[in-house]
C-alpha cells in the first residue's frame, strides 16, 4: 500500500516536472537565432520554426509532446539532428559511473571513519575525524575542483586537467565529489552509531562475550545503517543533479554537462530527454532505498 | 590449599562512582558479598541503591566514563575479574557468567532474528563446529525455556514474540553455554504478573538443573522470599542487613530492612473508604460500555480489522469509595480511563456521571465535569512539564477554570495544597527535577485536587514507584478521601497493591470483566479462573505471610 502511494506520487511529480521544463524551456528563447546564421531573413526563421512546429501554440505543443512521449517518441535534437533519447543515454552511463563510484567511496570512508570516531566519543581520534568531516562537508566544490587541476594538473603536471581516457582521468573529478558526501555521511554515521552503541542491545552483546570488533560491525552497525541510508539516498540524488558543475570543470561527457549544453543551444528535445532520465535515475534509486529498509530492518518488514 | 574455600564469586570493598555535571555520585560504597555454587543470593534494593550497577561491574559492562571504579575486588573462583586483560575477561562473559536483563525488548538486538542471537553465544566461543550446528544448538535451547515451534520460530525478530517469550529467549541465551554463575537483574518487573510466576519458576528449575550460582537483583521482596537462600539489602550503595533470608526477613535488624519489611500491602489493615454494609449513593455509572479500534494493515483500506478493546463493561463508583480496576497489559483498563475522562469516545454504551449522560455533554458542561474529574498519571517523569516551576504546574487547573478562585489567591492555594500532599510549601518554587519519584507524585495528586474535584482516576499511579513509597502514596490518597469526600478509580496490574485500598475490584481480561466484587469477597472467595491465577502470581510465599504480620502488628 505504502509502496504503491509512493509510486503514485513520484509519478505526478515527474509529471509535473515535465510540464515545467517544457513550458520553462521555452521561455528561454527561439532557438532559430542560435542556429541560423546571423544574418538569416525572417522568411528563413519562419520556415526554420514550421518546419520545428514552433510556430504553433504553445498548448499545441505540448499536446504533440504528450502524445510523442506515450508513443516513446522523445524528439529530436535541433543540433545533431538524431534522436534525444539517444544522445541522453549516451551520456548516462559515464555520469552513472562516476556518481556511484564516488558514492561508495564516500559510504565506504563514512562507515569507517564514522565508527572509529563513535567508538570513544570525545576522544582524540573523535575529535581529527570531526575536523576532517566537517571540512569536507563545508569546502565548495568548484572550489576544490579548480585548485586541485591548478596544483595537480598546471603546476605539477602529474594528472590530465579534463576529459576522459585512463584512471589518471578519475582522480580529480572523483576526489572533488566525494568531499561533500565523505563529510555529511561521515557525521551521521558517527551520530547514529554513538547511538546504537549506547542502546542495551549492545550490553547484550558485550555480556554474551563478543569482541568489539564484531559489537560495532555486526550489532550497532545494522542497526545504524538506516539513517544513514536516507541521507546517502537524499546525497546520491543530489550528485547525479550536481554532476553539471564537475562534468563541465573537467569536461566529462556526461549527462550533466550534456544538459547545460543543450539549454545553452535551446535544443529543447535533448533538456527534455535527459531530465527524463535523470528524474528516472531518481525514481529507480527510490525504490532501491525502499527495498534496502526493508532488508535491513524487519520491523519494517513486517508492519 | 586444598582446605581454603573459595568461593563461586566474592566481591570484596567495592567502590563505584560516577563523575557527573552535577559532581561525584558514589553508586556502589564498599559492597562486599560472596555467591557459593548452586545457591542463589538476593540483592534487594530501591532504585538508585546500586544493584544494578554492582552486577554491570561483574558483568564488566559498566559505562566508564562517567562510570569509575575506585577500590575493590571481583573474584569470580578465585581470580581477580577486575585484573584481567580484556580478551581473557571476554572469554568469561557468556561462557562462565552471563546474564538477565530487565527489559527484553531494549535488550535483543531489533535487527537479527533470535535464533541467530542465541546462536552467536556458540558462535563466538568457538562451542559449534558451524554456523548450522550452533543454529541447532539454539533450537533445541528454546525448546528447553518452553517456546513452541523452536524451528520456525528461531527465524523470527523480537519484535513477533510477547514479552514472556523474549524473556525467555534471553534466559536461553544466557544459559546457553551452562554457565557456572548467573545474574539476574529485575527479570520480571516489566513483565505481566501472570508471566512473572512463569519466568521465576523456569529460571529456578534450571538452576536447579544445571546447579548454578544465582545472583537474583529486584526490588519486591515477594520475589526474593520465593527464590532465594541468602540476601543482602541494599541501600545507598551500602550493605544494611545480610545474611539467610528467613533470619533476614524474620529477625530483621537494620530498621531499613524493618521499614520494607512494613511496606508490604497488609492484608488485615483496611484503608477503605465506607463499611460494605453503607450503600452509598451511586457517582458515576457505566454501562455496557464498549470501544472498538481500528487496525489497518491490510493492502485495502474496507479490509483493516477491528479490535475491540472495550468490551461491554459495567460499573458504578459511589461516593467515597475506591474502585480498583485490575488487569495485565492490553486487557483494557487504561481505555477506560481515556472513556471517563473524555478523551475518547465510546463505540457504544453509556456513562452517567451525577445522573449526567457523560457523551453528550458539550462546552461548559464539559468544562464542568472536567473540573469534578481528575488524574494522576503513571509516569510522574513525564507527566510534570519539566520547564514548569511546581507553582505552576499545581495551579495549572486554576489557570484553565478561571472561577475557582481569583489569581490573588492561587498563591496561598498552592501552599496549602503541597501541604496537603505532605510537601512543604516553598517547594513551590522548585522544578520537578528537584524531586524524587514519589515527591513528584505528590506534586502530580496536588495537582488533581486544584480544582476540587469529585473523582480522581489513577492509571498506575504507583506502579513506576519503589514498594516503600507506593505505601506512603497509597495511605496519602486514603487520607485524602477521607478529608475531601473524594472517590477513586484505582487502576493497576497489581492485585496485593489495591486489597487494602479499594472497596470494590473489577478483574478485566482481554477488553472484558471477568470479576467484580467486593474486594475481600474477591481476594478470599475468587470465582474466576483468571482471578486465582492473578492472585497466585502476586502472592507472597506462606513463610513471608507469618513475619509481616508480625512486622506490622509490633511496629
Amino acid at each position: 500500500m505504502r509502496f504503491f502511494k509512493r509510486s503514485l506520487f513520484t509519478l505526478l511529480s515527474m509529471a509535473g516536472l515535465l510540464l515545467l521544463v517544457f513550458f520553462l524551456s521555452r521561455m528561454t528563447g527561439d532557438p532559430s537565432y542560435l542556429f541560423l546564421p546571423l544574418d538569416a531573413s525572417a522568411a528563413d526563421r519562419a520556415a526554420f520554426s514550421q518546419l520545428h512546429g514552433f510556430d504553433d501554440p504553445i498548448y499545441v505543443q505540448f499536446g504533440r509532446y504528450v502524445v510523442d512521449l506515450l508513443n516513446l517518441d522523445f524528439g529530436t535534437s535541433l543540433s545533431q539532428q538524431r534522436s534525444a533519447m539517444d544522445i541522453a543515454l549516451e551520456a548516462f552511463p559515464h555520469t552513472l559511473t562516476l556518481v556511484s563510484m564516488a558514492l561508495a567511496i564516500a559510504f565506504a570512508g563514512a562507515i569507517l571513519f564514522g565508527s572509529l570516531a563513535a567508538r570513544k566519543p570525545g576522544g582524540m581520534i573523535d575529535r581529527l575525524i570531526s575536523i576532517l568531516s566537517l571540512t569536507g562537508a563545508s569546502t565548495p566544490d568548484f572550489w576544490v575542483a579548480i585548485i586541485l587541476v591548478l596544483i595537480f594538473a598546471v603546476s605539477l603536471g602529474w594528472l590530465p586537467t579534463s576529459g576522459v581516457g585512463g584512471p589518471l582521468y578519475w582522480i580529480i573529478p572523483l576526489f572533488v565529489l566525494v568531499l561533500r558526501p565523505f563529510g555529511l555521511l561521515g557525521q551521521v554515521v558517527r551520530g547514529s552509531m554513538i547511538n546504537a552503541l549506547s542502546s542495551p542491545y549492545v550490553k547484550t552483546a558485550y555480556a554474551k562475550g563478543a569482541s568489539e570488533q564484531k559489537i560495532i560491525f555486526v550489532h550497532a552497525l545494522r542497526n545504524s545503517m538506516l539513517p544513514v541510508i536516507t541521507v546517502a539516498g537524499d546525497l546520491a540524488a543530489n550528485l547525479l543533479n550536481g554532476a553539471v558543475i564537475v562534468e563541465t570543470v573537467f569536461g566529462w561527457p556526461g549527462i550533466g554537462r550534456l544538459m547545460i549544453d543543450a539549454i545553452m543551444q535551446r535544443d529543447f528535445a535533448v533538456i527534455q530527454a535527459s531530465i527524463l532520465v535523470t528524474a528516472c535515475a531518481i525514481l529507480i534509486l527510490n525504490i532501491l532505498l525502499d527495498i534496502a529498509y526493508v532488508v535491513l530492518d524487519p520491523r519494517v518488514r513486517h508492519a | 590449599m586444598t582446605d581454603a574455600h573459595v568461593p563461586l564469586l566474592e566481591i570484596e570493598g567495592l567502590k563505584v562512582q560516577f563523575s557527573g555535571s552535577r559532581g561525584v555520585v558514589k553508586a556502589v560504597d564498599g559492597i562486599s558479598l560472596t555467591v557459593e555454587r548452586g545457591e542463589t543470593l538476593a540483592i534487594l534494593g530501591e532504585s538508585g541503591s546500586g544493584k544494578s550497577v554492582s552486577a554491570s561491574v561483574v558483568m564488566n559492562i559498566l559505562d566508564m566514563p562517567p562510570g569509575r571504579i575506585t577500590a575493590g575486588s571481583v573474584r569470580f573462583e578465585g581470580r581477580d575479574l577486575l585484573k584481567m586483560t580484556p580478551a581473557e575477561r571476554r572469554k568469561i562473559n557468556g561462557s562462565e557468567i552471563a546474564i538477565i536483563f530487565q527489559d527484553p525488548l531494549a535488550h535483543l538486538n531489533p535487527v537479527y532474528s533470535v535464533g541467530w542471537q542465541i546462536a552467536e553465544v556458540f558462535r563466538i566461543h568457538g562451542r559449534a563446529r558451524d554456523a548450522a550446528g550452533a543454529m541447532d544448538k539454539a533450537v533445541a535451547l528454546m525448546e528447553r525455556v518452553g517456546i513452541a515451534n523452536a524451528r520456525s520460530r528461531a527465524d523470527q525478530y523480537p519484535h513477533q514474540f510477547s514479552g514472556g517469550q523474549r524473556q525467555r529467549v534471553m534466559i536461553a541465551m544466557a544459559l546457553a553455554l551452562s554457565p557456572k554463575l548467573i545474574i539476574a537483574d529485575e527479570p520480571t518487573t516489566a513483565l505481566d504478573v501472570t508471566v512473572q510466576r512463569q519466568i521465576l519458576d523456569l529460571i529456578k528449575d534450571l538452576q536447579r538443573e544445571m546447579g548454578m550460582g544465582l545472583i537474583l537483583i529486584t526490588h519486591d521482596l515477594a520475589v526474593a522470599g520465593l527464590m532465594a537462600d541468602r540476601v543482602a539489602i541494599i541501600k545507598d550503595g551500602t550493605i544494611v542487613e545480610s545474611g539467610v533470608i528467613r533470619e533476614a526477613f524474620t529477625t530483621p535488624k537494620a530498621a531499613y530492612t524493618q521499614q520494607l519489611l512494613a511496606a508490604i500491602p497488609d492484608v488485615e489493615k483496611s484503608q477503605r473508604g465506607a463499611p460494605e454494609t453503607e450503600l452509598r449513593p451511586p457517582l458515576l455509572v457505566a454501562r455496557d460500555l464498549s470501544k472498538d479500534y481500528h487496525l489497518s494493515h491490510g493492502l485495502v483500506r474496507g479490509s483493516s480489522g477491528m479490535m475491540r478493546a472495550v468490551d461491554r463493561v459495567n460499573f458504578t463508583l459511589r461516593e467515597k469509595q475506591t474502585l480498583g480496576i485490575v488487569g495485565e497489559s492490553g486487557s483494557g483498563k487504561s481505555t477506560i480511563a481515556r472513556l471517563l475522562m473524555r478523551l475518547t469516545d465510546p463505540t457504544s454504551g453509556s456513562v452517567h456521571f451525577h445522573g449526567k449522560d457523560l457523551f453528550s455533554l458539550r462546552g461548559a458542561d464539559l468544562l464542568a465535569f472536567r473540573r469534578d474529574v481528575q488524574m494522576v498519571f503513571q509516569d510522574p517523569y513525564g507527566s510534570l512539564n519539566p520547564k514548569m516551576s511546581v507553582a505552576d504546574i499545581v495551579a495549572e487547573p486554576l489557570a484553565i477554570h478561571r472561577d475557582i478562585l481569583s489569581r490573588e489567591r492561587w498563591r496561598d492555594r498552592v501552599r496549602d495544597l503541597l501541604a496537603m500532599v505532605g510537601l512543604k510549601p516553598d517547594h513551590a518554587d522548585r522544578y520537578p527535577h528537584q524531586f524524587s519519584g514519589g515527591q513528584r507524585q505528590r506534586i502530580a495528586i496536588a495537582r488533581a485536587l486544584a480544582s476540587q474535584p469529585r473523582v480522581i482516576i489513577c492509571d498506575e499511579a504507583v506502579s513506576a514507584l519503589d514498594v516503600s513509597i507506593q505505601a506512603q502514596i497509597i495511605a496519602l490518597l486514603a487520607d485524602l478521601r477521607d478529608k475531601l469526600d473524594l472517590s477513586y478509580i484505582f487502576i493497576t496490574h497489581d492485585l496485593p497493591v489495591v486489597r487494602s485500598f479499594a472497596d470494590e475490584i473489577m478483574v478485566m481480561k482481554g477488553g472484558a470483566v471477568v470479576e467484580y466484587g467486593p474486594t475481600d469477597d474477591l481476594f478470599l472467595r475468587p470465582k474466576d479462573e483468571y482471578t486465582r491465577t492473578l492472585l497466585s502470581a502476586g502472592e507472597i510465599p506462606v513463610w513471608m505471610q507469618r513475619i509481616e504480620t508480625v512486622a506490622h502488628h509490633g511496629a
